[in-house]
């Protein structure tokens, strides 16, 4: 692509190759703090996606597991009611209360020792 | 060489783009003054441009030139600064009048007195023709590149460079003339 001849000469030589320099010296060195924390967060933050899509994979079929389960359980005993699927609802809260709470309850045994 | 950084940004080489910010943080700072007229705020603007091209970095197709991808970068962030300042600031570009200008008393003039007069004279012009100008001239880009870069068509950057050439004579002239009163 062949640039355009610009028809005003005095234009075209006033303009031309005269560049404002950034007149911050410390611009690249405060740019490149920021893309390093950028870069950083980035990273964390396909870290927590492959985490979270792992648990969820992991929570599905530990639902199926327990559905299943339930209705075994159910069907063996023939019982009624949902009695059956509480142990593992009960499970699973635990499990979820335990995963959100995680850090700080880890804190809290560290300052008990 | 761009093609190369760009690759070794995305094998994870944050310090590569180290690359980027020399190679193109003068120009885009050229052009987010053209726009936004202040330093401290083109200086966010470029700041802002060089954060978003290194988070979509990987959505760069080669095909392109960089320089043109981050230049529209650039620009689209400049206006956006540019929008919302201006509902604080009433944007008044008076209309210039087409008079004669002495172009020998320019070209008389030392190289950095040019580019101190040229830089005053694009702060008094609107940001579109401004960027336009600077755009088209700076670079070299052709009016084509200039419409990739703003997302206007080539009739609207055509009429736009007609409008700012004309303009700037008029604002030089006006920056001539208070000088030799002063």
């Amino acid at each position: 692509m062949k640039p355009q001849q610009p028809t005003n000469d005095l234009t075209s030589h006033l303009l031309k190759s005269k560049v404002v320099e950034m007149p911050f010296s410390d611009f690249e060195d405060r740019m490149m703090q920021r893309i390093v924390q950028q870069a950083e967060v980035s990273k964390q933050a396909h870290k927590d996606i492959k985490m979270s899509t792992l648990c969820f994979t992991i929570g599905c079929c530990l639902g199926i597991v327990a559905t299943a389960w339930g209705y075994a359980y159910q069907w063996r005993t023939s019982s009624s009611g949902d009695t059956p699927l509480f142990v593992p609802v009960v499970l699973v809260g635990i499990l979820a209360l335990l995963h959100y709470r995680w850090p700080e309850l880890k804190r809290r045994l560290g300052q008990a020792k | 060489m761009d093609a190369l950084y760009i690759r070794k940004v995305l094998d994870g080489d944050s310090e590569a783009f180290r690359y980027f910010l020399k190679e193109y943080k003068h120009m885009a700072f050229t052009i987010a003054l053209a726009v936004v007229k202040d330093e401290f705020t083109a200086e966010e603007v470029v700041q802002n441009a060089f954060l978003k091209a290194f988070r979509n970095l990987d959505k760069f197709h080669q095909q392109a030139k960089f320089s043109t991808w981050f230049y529209r970068i650039v620009t689209n962030e400049a206006l956006m600064m540019h929008k919302k300042q201006k509902r604080d600031i009433v944007d008044l570009i008076p209309e210039y009048e087409e008079e004669l200008l002495d172009e020998s008393a320019i070209l008389t003039m030392q190289q950095e007195e040019q580019q101190h007069l040229v830089n005053e004279a694009l702060k008094q012009l609107s940001s579109k023709e401004a960027l336009a100008l600077r755009l088209f001239y700076l670079e070299e880009e052709s009016v084509k590149s200039v419409g990739e870069i703003t997302g206007w068509t080539t009739a609207d950057v055509k009429t736009t460079m007609h409008r700012a050439r004309k303009n700037l004579q008029g604002v030089l002239n006006q920056l001539l003339n208070r000088s030799l009163k002063v």
